[in-house]
């Protein structure tokens, strides 16, 4: 993010000083804007609730919810297909029910779209179910062939936006799904 | 009323809108009708057709009284039918799914659906859609012709003769068939 402080540092409870998941969602914010987003279908998650609030209300974002992950794949394909700017953003246990959709017709038919899913397990997760297949979510992707780049507490902030950019040129250079996967779990002070 | 003849009816009432079709022999069929730049052959994919064309619907700058029409089974219907919800939310008026229901999954070996122990018809209109039932040529002339007329999204509910047509499988390469498609739509 360039300039002053974005908005989405100050729209959750709790004010300053900003935590990781409000630095990494403002940088998200930032990206998908960059890319002048028209449509963002998602699959809710809650360490993106600050990226989904600030785009259901975008003046020129249509952001709308889908049922499963497979279908927010078609959906976005579709919309690509059209020739409009968008993007999915899910959680990372979603690929279970989307690989399919991605490999048979994103991959296939060489649709450049961009999914942005939120990271599952590792460090900070809450929920005892999803570690065993989140910590093995890169390796499934990239067993499947899957372009993937990956941000996280670690990454330096002026990476995100840049990636989320970039990722999406990558896709059209590339003719090819592509996946930023965003750690946002860690909610502790960035500094 | 078989596949083939359906399949004829749907791409003689819409030669210039982009169609979706759907996996198996149904795609095999359409494609035996003449490829063409509007359509879009899906290879695999079951249940992603209906979704497909719910982004297209939406992302596409139709003229008037445009249409996008997605060509899908009873199968692949009730396989994609998480759609429903979205199609309920966001109903877009260019969409027509034209659903050719057989009642069995024809493309691998005629095992049944679950199709006919549900009204399909009636799910999709309590999600909003307007409908239509066929039965015959004559019957899918006139719902695609009262598709055409007022604003949608619009489910046909197309009955069709179980069965396949023998015909070779369609392997042409899937990124050939997008960027065709993508082009007519960019036209």
């Amino acid at each position: 993010m360039q300039g002053n402080a974005h908005p989405a540092y100050n729209t959750s409870p709790g004010g300053w000083p900003p935590t990781a998941r409000r630095l990494g969602s403002a940088e998200i914010i930032a990206g998908l804007e960059r890319l002048a987003i028209e449509f963002l279908p998602f699959v809710p998650c809650s360490t993106a609730a600050d990226v989904l609030a600030h785009f259901r209300a975008h003046p020129s974002a249509r952001a709308f919810p889908v049922t499963r992950e497979e279908e927010g794949v078609g959906i976005l394909a579709g919309l690509t297909l059209a020739g409009r700017s968008a993007a999915l953003m899910m959680q990372d246990t979603g690929f279970g029910n989307s690989l399919t959709a991605l490999t048979t017709f994103g991959q296939a038919y060489h649709v450049p779209m961009l999914v942005v899913a939120t990271r599952t397990g590792g460090l900070g997760e809450i929920n005892a179910a999803v570690p065993s297949y989140s910590e093995s979510v890169p390796d499934v992707l990239h067993a499947a062939g899957l372009s993937l780049f990956t941000l996280d507490a670690r990454t330096p902030l002026p990476e995100w936006e840049a990636t989320l950019v970039g990722a999406k040129r990558y896709a059209e250079t590339a003719h090819r799904p592509v996946i930023v996967l965003a750690d946002l779990k860690r909610e502790a002070p960035a500094a | 009323m078989t596949r083939l003849d359906a399949l004829r009816e749907i791409l003689a009432a819409c030669p210039d809108d982009p169609v979706v079709g759907t996996c198996g022999a149904t795609i095999r069929e359409l494609a035996s009708l003449g490829v063409r730049d509007n359509c879009l052959y899906m290879q695999n994919s079951m249940g992603l057709a209906g979704p497909i064309g719910l982004g297209l619907a939406l992302g596409h700058a139709a003229p008037e009284h445009g249409r996008v029409v997605v060509i899908e089974g009873d199968g692949g219907t009730l396989m994609g039918l998480s759609q429903l919800g979205t199609l309920a939310l966001l109903r877009p008026a260019s969409l027509v799914l034209a659903v050719l229901d057989n009642g069995v999954h024809a493309s691998t070996g005629g095992q049944p659906t679950a199709a006919g122990a549900l009204d399909l018809a009636a799910v999709f209109a309590a999600a909003g859609c307007c409908t239509a039932q066929a039965e015959d040529e004559a019957g899918l002339h006139a719902a695609l012709a009262a598709a055409r007329a007022a604003p949608g999204p619009w489910m046909l509910h197309v009955r069709i003769a179980p069965g396949n047509a023998p015909l070779p499988y369609y392997q042409e390469d899937p990124a050939v068939i997008a960027q065709r498609f993508a082009a007519f739509l960019a036209r």
